[in-house]
C-alpha cells in the first residue's frame, strides 16, 4: 500500500460514514426545508424526474448539469461563505481541504458544487471547516468534478505516480494513422459510389435484364495494417479492403479475422 | 496523455493485467488508487480513447501478451467505447479478452448495445470509494481468476 493510500485509509476510517452521497444530502436538505422536487426543478434546467434520479444516485448528468442542479437547491453557505473559500486539493496526500479567508476568491462551477457538498457534510458532522477530507470519504461524483477542473495537475500527479509515459505512440505516428485511416475511408466511399453507378448504368442500359439489386456490403469493418514489419500498427473503421503486404504474420491473422467476421 | 503503467509492490502471484480506455485522468487516478486497496495486484495500461486502446491492444495481442481484461469508458473523443468494442468484437483474437464497460452512462441503449457487442459486464462508475474498490476486485473475477 502506498503512503498516499495509507494516509487516505487512515483518515477514511473515521470519516467514511461522515460523508454520505451528494444525492442523499440534497434530498435530506430539501425535505428539511419542505420543498418538492418540482420546486427545485423550476430553478434549473432539469425536470423533477432528473431531480429524483440525482437524489437516488442514478443521475447521468454532465458536470455543468450537476452544478446547475446543485445550485438549484439553494443551500445557504454558512460554514463556507460564497466567494471566501480557497479549495486545496492535495493529490499527494489524497485530500481536499477548504480554507475560509477574508479575501475575495473566484469560485469555478466545480468548486461551487464541492462547497455546497462540503456545507452539507460539515453542517452535520461538527468538524472544523479546515479539516482535510480524504478522497476515499468523498462522493466520487463530486470529487470527479473537482479533479476534472484540475486536469493538468491530475495528469502530472498520475505521471509522477506511475512513472514515465509510454512514448511509443508519438503525435506524428497518431497523425499518420489518421491519414491512413481517412484515406481508406475515402477509398471505400469512392468504391461504393462507383459500384452504385455501375449498377444503375447496367440497369438503365439493359432494361430487359433482371433487376440488379444494389447492395451495400461492409467489406472490412476493421482496418489493421502496418507500414513495415517493425512499424506501428494502424487501426481504423470503415469499408474497403487493405492491400498492405508488409505486415507481420500475426497482424495478418488479425486482419483476416476481421475480414472473416464481416 | 499517452499510455502508462501502474505497478504495485510485487506479490508472488502474477499481477492482473488491466488495459483501460478513459479520456478522463481523474477517473484513471481514482481507479489506480482503488486498485491499491483491492485484494488483487494489478498492472494498468491507460489509453486516452478507443483508438489508442485498439492500437495498444493489437500490439499486445500480436506480441503474444494480451491483457487479462479491458475496461472501456463510453464517452471518449476520436473513437468511443462502443466503437472500440465493435472493433474488438470483429476479431476472433481480440474478442477472447473480457471487456468491462465502465461508464457514467445509464442509458439502457448503451448497455444493451455494449452487451450485444460482447462486453462481459456493464458497470456504471460508482459514487463511493468502497464501491470503486469492489469494482477493482471484481475485475479479477471477470478475468477468470
Amino acid at each position: 500500500m502506498s503512503s498516499l493510500q495509507q494516509k487516505s485509509t487512515a483518515q477514511s476510517d473515521s470519516l467514511a460514514h461522515a460523508a454520505p452521497r451528494l444525492g442523499v444530502l440534497l434530498h435530506n436538505f430539501r425535505a428539511e426545508v419542505g420543498e418538492t422536487a418540482k420546486t427545485v426543478s423550476r430553478r434549473c434546467a432539469l425536470g423533477p424526474v432528473e431531480i429524483a434520479q440525482l437524489e437516488l444516485g442514478r443521475a447521468d448528468l454532465t458536470a455543468d448539469e450537476l452544478a446547475d442542479v446543485v445550485a438549484a437547491y439553494a443551500v445557504p453557505r454558512v460554514i463556507f461563505p460564497i466567494g471566501h473559500c480557497r479549495i486545496g486539493v492535495d493529490l499527494g496526500a489524497g485530500t481536499v481541504a477548504v480554507a475560509v479567508t477574508d479575501d475575495e476568491v473566484t469560485e469555478s462551477t466545480a468548486d461551487r458544487s464541492l462547497l455546497v457538498y462540503f456545507e452539507l457534510v460539515f453542517s452535520d458532522s461538527g468538524m472544523a471547516p479546515a479539516t482535510p477530507m480524504p478522497f476515499t470519504a468523498l462522493d466520487l461524483d463530486v470529487l470527479r468534478l473537482v479533479l476534472s477542473s484540475r486536469r493538468n495537475e491530475v495528469n502530472q500527479h498520475l505521471h509522477e505516480m506511475v512513472g514515465p509515459f509510454d512514448e511509443a505512440l508519438d503525435e506524428s505516428a497518431v497523425a499518420h494513422r489518421h491519414l491512413v485511416r481517412n484515406a481508406m475511408l475515402a477509398f471505400a466511399a469512392t468504391a461504393a459510389a462507383i459500384a452504385g453507378s455501375v449498377a444503375v448504368h447496367e440497369a438503365t442500359n439493359h432494361p430487359a435484364a433482371a433487376p440488379v439489386p444494389i447492395e451495400t456490403q461492409i467489406i472490412d469493418a476493421v482496418f489493421i495494417s502496418r507500414d513495415s514489419v517493425d512499424g506501428p500498427i494502424k487501426v481504423g473503421g470503415g469499408g474497403g479492403g487493405s492491400s498492405d503486404t508488409s505486415r507481420s504474420d500475426s497482424v495478418g491473422t488479425l486482419t483476416n479475422e476481421a475480414k472473416d467476421s464481416k | 496523455m499517452k499510455s502508462m503503467t501502474v505497478m504495485q509492490t510485487a506479490l508472488p502471484s502474477k499481477p492482473l493485467d488491466v488495459m483501460v480506455a478513459d479520456d478522463e485522468p481523474s477517473d484513471n487516478l481514482l481507479l489506480a488508487l482503488a486498485a491499491q486497496d483491492a485484494q488483487v495486484e494489478m498492472n494498468f495500461t491507460f489509453a486516452e480513447d478507443g483508438e489508442e486502446l485498439l492500437e495498444l491492444l493489437i500490439d499486445r495481442v500480436a506480441s503474444g501478451n494480451p491483457p487479462d481484461v479491458v475496461v472501456l469508458d463510453i464517452r471518449m473523443p476520436r473513437c468511443n467505447g462502443l466503437e472500440a468494442l465493435e472493433a474488438i468484437s470483429l476479431s476472433a483474437s481480440l474478442r477472447q479478452i473480457p471487456v468491462v464497460m465502465f461508464t457514467t452512462s445509464r442509458r439502457m441503449a448503451d448497455m444493451e448495445l455494449g452487451l450485444s457487442l460482447g462486453a462481459t459486464r456493464f458497470e456504471v462508475k460508482p459514487s463511493s470509494y468502497p464501491e470503486l474498490v469492489a469494482f477493482a476486485n471484481d475485475l479479477a473475477a471477470v478475468a477468470g481468476r
